[in-house]
């Protein structure tokens, strides 16, 4: 009988090694993954007038698609974060007025990052959204007016490389 | 509001604002172990003693921070069903109030996230700004503080000020100037560094005096 | 905090160490005016902070607070039989050989499949997406094909003030050198704009 209980501890024990041996093999690769992670993100002045837009080249044509209101877009600040770890916040190009932080909740298929993203206003979270991001579909947020116009967040998920 | 006094609340020593002396903290902490300890043991009187002798002090704490009576009143509740609760594991390592505190702290800090009471900020930059001269009648010469405490307009800035302070410095600037707790009482009860502490109590008074300043100058 | 903020704050709090006498000392004696403008201000707000906060409060119906938070304690205690009953018939569903048969053959299922826990890009981005403040509102929230970009567009913000200047401190470049949750963040001429730090709630305290 003691035999018969050792051996089936030998297969129980087998068994849990190699989920073990899986699951932190799969973990490293996560980790690496993490590490190839980098973020564009920018805070821009959109206004519904003038021609000359400091912006330029596609992130312009994204912009003026997707808010066709507005005419020129200027940067007011713009900054690449890299080595975006699970569960960690980061943020986008901070002011004391209005800040958008975003968290990374892990990688899925097609390279995407899948993030919880909120939108203060000081001390106020305005907006919460878990949402997925993928290389060459930024997501750009509307916030609050300023001045003549609007302010945009820009947050681009780009290869390291 | 009327109250009716038993004996129990009879019982309670009303401390005066200032701090409290070394011997008096210390037959406080002897008190409050020998109480603790008999909770321990399933006691519930020892416990509705440690209710009646802390919740004027837990009281006033939370409607400090949230200025609202009823609110408070059941805030206050929370914190002593939690703290027997939680006696079990207390090992009193730390003096029983400042663990108190740390539990009202707690059950506060929730129960405003869960409002959304917002800050506005470190400081309202407008307090600053709309220090009207005229109103305030700043005197030409640097007066003493206690002179200028008489201006009552000088104190209604500081007051706003005050109130406008974000919570996480409003709330140490009160224990350590009303409730007068030391550095580490702090710590422990808010659950920070005394270093966080120190820079929080800097940070608030420079403010102050920047604006005491701004109405001096005036 | 600077040595020199450290020590006026402790001389103000009375909270001066052995190791601090001297060092208070020689900044004293070297700005004596700004320790003491620090001291008066510091002796005007605590009397301001006294008038209008109270260390103790008299509790309303004070007996009947004791009564009701006996009352909630006790209510509480007396509902563990549910609880001892639900552990006891957890703990024998554990022991039982075909609960661990089942595990393990769950675990080979799980090994030999490798079933991915997410999906790819499907043309739906956003999961959920609210504001918790009711005077804001979500006017849309999706995938723009046109844009090929998630974009969120929101209505009834307040205004950021126009005198907000945000091209001076265009921020370029951050780093995290300093302490965990600290950020600092530089400008195009590499000075540092802004440090920014996330505290326990998640909340941005921006300096």
């Amino acid at each position: 009988m003691l035999r018969d209980m050792r051996n089936k501890l030998i297969v129980l024990s087998f068994f849990v090694f190699s989920v073990l041996v899986i699951t932190a093999r799969g973990e490293e690769e996560k980790k690496e993954e993490y590490l190839d992670s980098t973020f564009w993100g920018a805070l821009i002045y959109a206004k519904n007038e003038g021609s000359k837009s400091g912006v330029g080249g596609e992130l312009e044509i994204k912009l003026k698609k997707a808010f066709k209101s507005f005419k020129s877009f200027e940067f007011l600040g713009q900054h690449t974060q890299r080595n975006v770890f699970k569960e960690y916040v980061n943020w986008v190009v901070p002011s004391e007025e209005i800040n958008l932080g975003f968290e990374s909740k892990g990688r899925i298929k097609n390279g995407g990052v899948k993030l919880l993203l909120k939108l203060w206003r000081k001390k106020k979270v305005l907006l919460k959204s878990d949402l997925s991001i993928f290389p060459d579909k930024p997501v750009m947020i509307m916030g609050p007016k300023w001045r003549d116009g609007k302010l945009i967040f820009v947050l681009e998920l780009r290869s390291k490389n | 509001m009327n109250f009716s006094l038993s004996d129990s609340s009879k019982a309670v020593e009303r401390l005066n604002q200032n701090e409290e002396p070394q011997d008096t903290k210390a037959c406080n902490k002897e008190r409050d172990a020998e109480l603790v300890e008999r909770c321990q043991k399933g006691d519930y009187s020892a416990f509705d003693e440690l209710i009646t002798l802390y919740r004027g002090k837990v009281y006033a704490m939370i409607y400090n921070m949230i200025r609202n009576d009823a609110d408070s009143w059941d805030l206050a509740q929370d914190v002593f069903i939690k703290a027997w609760k939680a006696l079990p594991k207390f090992e009193g390592r730390s003096a029983f109030f400042t663990w108190l505190y740390r539990i009202a702290h707690n059950v506060t800090y929730d129960w405003t996230r869960k409002k959304k009471i917002s800050s506005a900020g470190e400081f309202e930059d407008r307090i600053v700004n709309d220090a009207d001269p005229g109103a305030v009648a700043v005197p030409k010469v640097v007066d003493s503080p206690d002179v200028s405490l008489e201006r009552k307009e000088v104190k209604n800035k500081i007051s706003e000020a005050i109130d406008v302070l974000s919570s996480d410095h409003k709330e140490i600037i009160l224990l350590k100037e009303v409730d007068g707790l030391s550095y580490q009482e702090i710590a422990e009860s808010v659950g920070c560094s005394t270093g966080t502490v120190m820079s929080r109590l800097f940070y608030a008074r420079k403010k102050l005096k920047e604006i005491l300043g701004d109405i001096r100058n005036d | 905090m600077t040595r020199e903020e450290e020590l006026i704050t402790r001389w103000i709090d009375d909270e001066l160490r052995d190791e601090d006498q001297i060092d208070f000392k020689k900044l004293y004696d070297s700005n004596p005016e700004l320790c003491d403008s620090f001291k008066d201000v510091s002796g005007i707000s605590n009397q301001v902070l006294k008038e209008n906060y109270e260390s103790e409060k008299e509790i309303p119906y004070g007996d009947f607070f004791n009564s009701q938070i006996k009352k909630k304690i006790f209510e509480e205690a007396s509902s563990p039989t549910k609880h001892s009953s639900l552990l006891s018939d957890m703990i024998q569903w554990i022991r039982s050989p075909f609960t661990w048969t089942a595990a393990v053959a769950s675990l080979c299922m799980l090994f030999f499949l490798n079933v991915p826990p997410e999906s790819g890009f499907s043309g739906n981005t956003i999961v959920s997406t609210y504001s918790p403040d009711t005077s804001v509102s979500i006017v849309s929230a999706e995938f723009n094909e046109e844009a090929n970009a998630t974009v969120i567009v929101l209505e009834g913000l307040e205004p950021v003030p126009d005198e907000t200047d945000f091209s001076g401190n265009h921020i370029v470049s951050y780093d995290r050198q300093g302490p965990p949750g600290f950020v600092q963040f530089y400008n195009k001429n590499d000075k540092l704009v802004y440090i920014l730090e996330t505290d326990e709630y998640g909340q941005p305290n921006v300096f």
